[in-house]
């Protein structure tokens, strides 16, 4: 005995439809699945402390002041 | 693109999301400790040479304090804070010591934390291998350490970011250390409702880059506030070296539950062009290497870096043994 002897289904499918496969999503279910991977792996990691670096000084003083 | 270079591309955003909202309560409480700043500082002082201890496990490996400790070295010694403990324990005090993570409690451990008994279960430092001797009788080094600061602090000088815990700024003051602080640039000041410009109008505090963590900012503040014109870096890896158990690497818990069977598309990997070893770097690790990349092209020093491991080379970096730096370099202030 094996499972196809229980499983004999209880309905009539529609012939497969070749236009179907067209018609599938844009993004593959796995690209979805990467991405939300990536996006619970951000929520747990970061740096230390934000950075960015707007011009060639490494200092800001402030609007008035004189960068280094 | 790799799995591990997506997610770093990534950092810096999520970083700014988790860090400046935090940063700005903690300048707000720090207003009433604000005496002096970068700004009050004697740039000209003394030489031209620099060493920054940070606080990576080639320290622990090559034990470059025994070097410096014989050249005699008369430029600037600069700690992170992580590397604190392991000067003060092998008999060098920094000139200066540098602090910025954020983060409520694990950062004034390397002062030595006062409230160590009422802190929340947290494995961080017996995960890690930035000082082993933090995961061995954590309670008695504490206690070491408290001591230790306490006993050095007035001659130390801290350069400390308003955007840590308050709980840092207090341990640093009772030791008796010098403050000179400055704040994170967060983000483009002339952008609307900019962090950084919040956090100058709050305080007045000269704003200065981070390179995202400790080390990369006393390697800013070495070259950028103090005016040394040549740096010299030991214990700066900024990656796990070869054989690190998984355990042992941050955020192994989170990542374990989500990467599984592929916890090995979470690491790049860098060969080491002087020892041939392979290590490791983490997405954190990676963003903070090629943030370093970048900036040491626009520093006015020489970077030399005497690590003898880790993931940072690079044009515009000098491999270096550390003995050659101090007797090259390790002349008079």
């Amino acid at each position: 005995m094996t499972i196809n002897d229980y499983l004999k289904g209880n309905y009539d499918l529609a012939p497969a439809d070749p236009a179907d496969a067209r018609r599938a999503p844009a993004i593959p279910a796995a690209a979805s699945l990467e991405e939300e991977f990536e996006r619970q792996a951000l929520q747990k990691l970061g740096g230390s402390i934000a950075f960015i670096k707007k011009s060639k000084s490494f200092i800001w003083k402030g609007p008035a002041g004189d960068a280094r | 693109m790799t799995l591990a270079e997506r997610l770093a591309a990534r950092l810096g955003e999520i970083t700014l999301a988790k860090t400046a909202d935090l940063g700005l309560e903690n300048a707000r409480k720090n207003v009433p400790y604000l005496k002096r700043t970068i700004a009050d500082l004697d740039t000209d002082a003394g030489g031209d040479n620099a060493v920054v201890i940070a606080a990576g496990p080639s320290l622990h490996r090559t034990h470059p304090i025994e070097a410096l400790k014989a050249a005699d070295f008369r430029g600037l010694v600069i700690a992170v804070d992580g590397s604190l403990g392991y000067c003060l324990r092998n008999g060098v005090v920094p000139d200066y010591v540098v602090t910025v993570d954020p983060h409520p409690y694990r950062i004034v451990r390397w002062f030595g934390d006062p409230d160590f008994a009422t802190r929340p279960a947290d494995d961080y430092f017996r995960r890690q291998d930035l000082d082993p001797a933090h995961w061995k009788d954590e309670e008695r080094r504490n206690q070491e350490l408290l001591e230790m600061v306490d006993r050095h602090g007035p001659r130390m000088r801290c350069l400390i970011a308003t955007c840590v815990d308050p709980s840092v700024t207090r341990r640093c003051h009772a030791a008796g250390m010098e403050l000179y602080w400055w704040n994170p640039l967060y983000d483009d000041y002339d952008a609307a409702d900019s962090v950084s410009r919040r956090v100058f109008e709050l305080n007045g505090v000269p704003c200065m880059v981070t390179g995202g963590n400790c080390g990369s900012a006393a390697w800013i503040a070495a070259h950028a506030v103090l005016g040394r014109r040549r740096v010299a870096l030991v214990g700066f890896d900024l990656g796990y070296p070869p054989g690190t158990p998984l355990e042992r690497t941050q955020y192994y818990v989170e990542m374990t539950q989500l990467f599984g069977d592929r916890l090995g598309d979470y690491f790049s990997q860098f060969e080491h062009p002087q020892t041939g070893e392979t290590w490791y770097a983490d997405p954190a690790y990676h963003w903070y290497r090629q943030i370093f990349l970048q900036l040491v092209q626009e520093a006015p020093c020489e970077t030399f870096n005497c690590s003898q491991g880790g993931t940072v080379f690079g044009p515009g970096i000098t491999l270096l043994n550390f003995a050659s730096f101090l007797k090259t370099h390790g002349g008079r202030r």
